[in-house]
Formats: C-alpha cells, structure tokens, sequence
C-alpha cells in the first residue's frame, strides 16, 4: 500500500445498511474502513451500489446514520459524475460560491479556485455560464470544487465520466498529490485500469454487497497468470463442431455466439498457435483482444459477474 | 452572507427575465389601476397578484434547486439552514420588491394624492407580506412533490390567507374580524385599501398581523432542519 498505511481511520463503516423511500434496498450490510490518506476505488456494474454509497458516505456527515462514522464530518467533499451548478453563473461565480458556503474567505476562495481551474485547465472557460460547458467540463469543474475545498474526505462519483485522455490525467495527478497531502479519497469508477493504477485498495460491490477489498495486486495475483485472449469470429455461424483440441498451453475459457475466450499462459507463443488452430479449422477471425489479467478477471471471479455487459454481435 | 448574494447574483445574472418580471407587473396591473373598477375589487386584484409573485417565486424555484441537487449540495457543505433560509427569503422578498417597485409606483401615481399619503404603510406592508409570502413558498416547496403540486399549493394556501385577511369580504362577525387583524397580509390590505382612498373602519393596526408573522417565521427557523430534510438526498418521489 502507498498511502494511509497505519494511519487512523478516516472512515469507518460497520454493517451499514441503506434502503430508499419507496422501500429497495440498496446497500446491504456494508462493511469498510478506510485509513487517512487512503485511496480506495469502488469498482461495479451499473446498479450496484457504488453511487448509493458515497451519497450515504456524505449523508452521515450531516445527518447521524447507524453503522457509519466519518472522523471528521465537517469536511467532506462529494463530486458527482453529474455535478450540480447554477447554469446561469460562470463556473468561477460557481466554485467561489461553493467554497464561500465552506465558511472560507471571498480572496481565499478566489485564489483557490484559480488554483483548481488551472490544475484541471480550466482557466479559458472559467468565466462562461455553466449552461454552457460540455458534460466534460462541467464534471471537471465540480472536481476541481471538490479538490479546492480542502475536505479531508473526497468522494469522487465516477471521475473518469466524459473526461478526455488528458483530464483522466489530470485526474490522476491530483488523486497522487492530494493523497501525499493526507486526503482520503473514496471513488466509484467502471475502470478497472484506472483503479488498479490509483487506488490503494479496491473494494469489488455486486448487487448492493461489498464482496472483497483487497489492493490491487492482491486482486491481480488472486487470479493467476493466465492471460485471456478473446477472438470474434469472421462468420455469423459459429464453427464450434469443427473446432479439434486446442493446441497445449492453450484452453477455451467460455464459447460465446460469435467469438471464443482462450486461457493463455505464454502470449507470444500461444497466439500464432491459436490463429493457426482456427484457421486449421475454416474459422475466419475478425479481431483479437489480448488482456493481461487485471481487475475485470478479479470482479468475475469473486463476484461471479462481470464488470461491463457482453458485447452483443 | 453567501446565499443572499447567491440569490441577488442569479437574479441580475439574467438581466432579460429580471427586467420581465418588472416589466409584467405593470402590463397586468396598470390597466385596472386606471380602470373605474370599484376600490375593494382593485385591492383584491392587487393584493392576489402580490402574493402570488412572491409565493410563486419563491417555491417553484426552491423545489427545481431540491430536485436538481442544489440545495443538497448547500446543505453538504455544512452552511447553516437557519442561515440557508433567512437570506433566501429575505433576498427573495427583496427582490420580488425591486421588481414590484415599477406597479407600485403606477399604482401610486394612479391614486392621486391619497396614494402619495399611503406610501409609508405600502411600503411597510408590502416588505411584510413579500416576507411571508416567500417564507411559505420555501414551507409548501417541502411538502410537495413537483412544480404542479407547488403552484397549486401556493394557489390554494395564498388565497385561504387572503380571503383571512378579508380581501375577497369584509368581516361580519366578531370572530371573523379577530381573525382578520391576525392574518398576515391584512396590512397589505389596509394598504392597498389606502392607497385607493378607501379607509377603513379604523385605524390600521398592524401589530398583531406583524406577531402572527413573526412567530411563523420563527417556528420555521426552530424547525429548519426537520422540514429542509425532504430537500436532501435520497428524495422522495
């Protein structure tokens, strides 16, 4: 772990449940405690849990919820994937008002706000209506508020959504930053890269349950070295009845209508003998996916369900 | 301080539905103000319009801010609700002055020289029942659950508390005259009843409707983190 290694808690959650108005429950007996300065990614399908549980997070730092503590309730920052503005008001007028709402000085707010506009560059839009920015942007702006408000627990709802290869970036070097400062961040995100490279541990959420946190690597390592080779057949029918044993060193992982997952330990070697295995067999390939285990294999194969839907023909 | 300026910086951020707002008032208005309409149906229409304004304006878009997050977000960051409440109501009620400032002055003009003597009580009334008026929008944006439910609310409610302050009747009973000098809006009434040259039996005494007022309010702000909860998340639909 990088950061928040024996520090206290900064968040505590001990069998929280939460259910809505209209009686789903959402989150079931949740347990997890996140160390001061520590990044922890909440990694899920749609509908799982993760947003549910970050407004929880935020909730109890106003109103008291059974089950949860947060260490210091008074600063704490949450930025939805779908941040919440005034549309008519410049994205400065915004971020000042939101810092000012935080009890801190109108120059101070001005000044840490140019700060955070220019860290998520944000600088040439900072005087245009909010009505005006594109999704992007606008989700740039409210984590540049977020950042700027110098909580010590930053709730981030998908960071990555609408952002650009620069603003993941972006993104990136401010969770490294922040965290070296001491603030703890708690994301929710559907990238299983990004949370293997920036959370210190990954907390794996299916159906409203928290079914695993591990660090990443644990996760990584719990899979194996297998490396999953996806091919996408070139024809509609699927020439399985053709298909002789797969060449050793290689094995079929799951059949799917147009395409076949192979188990690979030796990628180099056994990709040129899987393409000749197929082509020995009148199957014609359209494309090829090679990927490392990672995450996406932790999530299936703790939760038995996978992180993003199949791709349909 | 950071809501009232929140409010007034909106406000003038869109400077064509600001001057609008100015601008409607006097088209809806002066032509009964310079119409033969006989006074206590002229104050009628006016104080109905009034109210209206400013309980409409306040509670409409208080529950588009709750559904849009807004003001789960104010309350996330910590600022205080009873702060939270008191600068919105009372940037709301002086903006809805500024912007009734126009008809007012029509109005004014219209009634001739009793309209100039009754301008200090206007005034006064008119601050008080913009007050109230927005006070209650917040109150009737908690209890509902959508921009429909909220103008019919504002409807209904406005026009019960009109009707207490005998815009629409003049009391015939004791107890519906008690009553009346209670009603927060019946300075308003006085007024505008002023203002038209019709006096009243008495003189206006705006004490008790100013207490009624007042412990309104101050129920509200005791209470403010209970009712603002329904404008946290989760919502309920």
């Amino acid at each position: 772990m990088r950061h928040g290694q024996g520090s206290p808690s900064a968040l505590r959650v001990d069998g929280m449940s939460f259910s809505y108005p209209d009686g789903t429950t959402a989150l079931h007996a949740i347990r997890l405690t996140v160390a001061t300065g520590e990044v922890i990614g909440l990694l899920g399908p749609n509908g799982c849990g993760k947003t549910t549980l970050l407004r929880t997070i935020a909730r109890a730092s106003r109103r008291a919820t059974a089950g949860l503590q947060v260490r210091d309730p008074g600063t704490v920052a949450l930025a939805l994937d779908r941040p919440v503005f005034r549309g008519w008001l410049s994205g400065r007028q915004n971020a000042v008002t939101c810092l000012r709402l935080r009890g801190m000085g109108r120059a101070a707010a001005e000044d840490v706000a140019n700060t955070w506009f220019e860290r998520f560059g944000l600088d040439a839009v900072a005087d245009r209506p909010v009505s005006t920015y594109s999704r992007g942007i606008a989700h740039r702006l409210g984590l540049a508020v977020a950042f700027a408000t110098k909580a010590g627990l930053v709730l981030l709802d998908e960071p990555l959504a609408g952002l650009d290869p620069a603003a993941r970036d972006q993104v990136a070097d401010v969770l490294c930053a922040c965290v070296g400062a001491g603030t703890t961040v708690v994301l929710s995100t559907h990238d299983p890269n990004f949370a293997a490279a920036n959370c210190d541990r990954v907390a794996f959420l299916a159906d409203g349950r928290l079914l695993a946190v591990e660090t990443p690597s644990s996760f990584i390592a719990s899979v194996g070295g297998e490396t999953r080779i996806d091919i996408r057949f070139g024809q509609t029918e699927a020439p399985f009845e053709r298909l002789p044993p797969p060449p050793t060193g290689i094995h079929e992982r799951a059949r799917t209508p147009g395409g076949i997952s192979l188990g690979v330990e030796d990628p180099p070697r056994a990709l040129p003998l899987a393409l000749t295995w197929l082509s020995g067999a009148g199957v014609r390939v359209s494309s090829v996916d090679v990927r490392e285990p990672g995450l996406r294999e932790a999530y299936f194969k703790v939760t038995g369900q996978r992180l993003e839907p199949e791709r349909t023909e | 301080m950071t809501i009232w300026r929140l409010e007034w910086r909106s406000a003038l951020a869109r400077r064509r539905l600001f001057l609008w707002n100015m601008a409607v008032p006097v088209l809806l208005l002066a032509p009964v103000a310079l119409s033969a309409a006989a006074a206590p149906h002229r104050t009628a229409v006016f104080g109905v319009f009034f109210v209206f304004f400013a309980t409409f304006g306040s509670a409409i878009p208080t529950v588009r801010d709750a559904h849009a997050g807004w003001l789960d977000t104010i309350f996330q960051s910590g600022y205080s609700r009873v702060r939270w409440l008191v600068e919105t109501v009372l940037a709301g009620a002086t903006l809805d002055f500024v912007q009734l400032f126009p008809v007012v002055l029509v109005l004014v003009a219209a009634s001739g020289r009793a309209g100039a003597r009754a301008i200090p009580s206007l005034i006064f009334a008119l601050l008080l029942a913009l007050g109230f008026a927005n006070l209650l929008g917040h109150l009737l944006a908690a209890a509902v659950r959508s921009l429909a439910e909220a103008a019919l609310a504002c409807a209904a409610t406005s026009l019960l508390l009109l009707h207490f302050a005998g815009f629409f009747r003049t009391p015939t009973t004791p107890w519906a005259e008690r009553a009346a000098e209670w009603a927060p809006y019946r300075p308003l009434r006085e007024g505008l009843a002023a203002l038209q040259g019709a006096s009243p039996s008495g003189p206006p005494d705006s004490l008790p409707a100013v207490l009624a007022a007042s412990l309104g309010a101050v129920v509200l702000i005791v209470f403010v983190r209970r009712w603002t909860v329904k404008f946290e998340w989760p919502w309920v639909d």
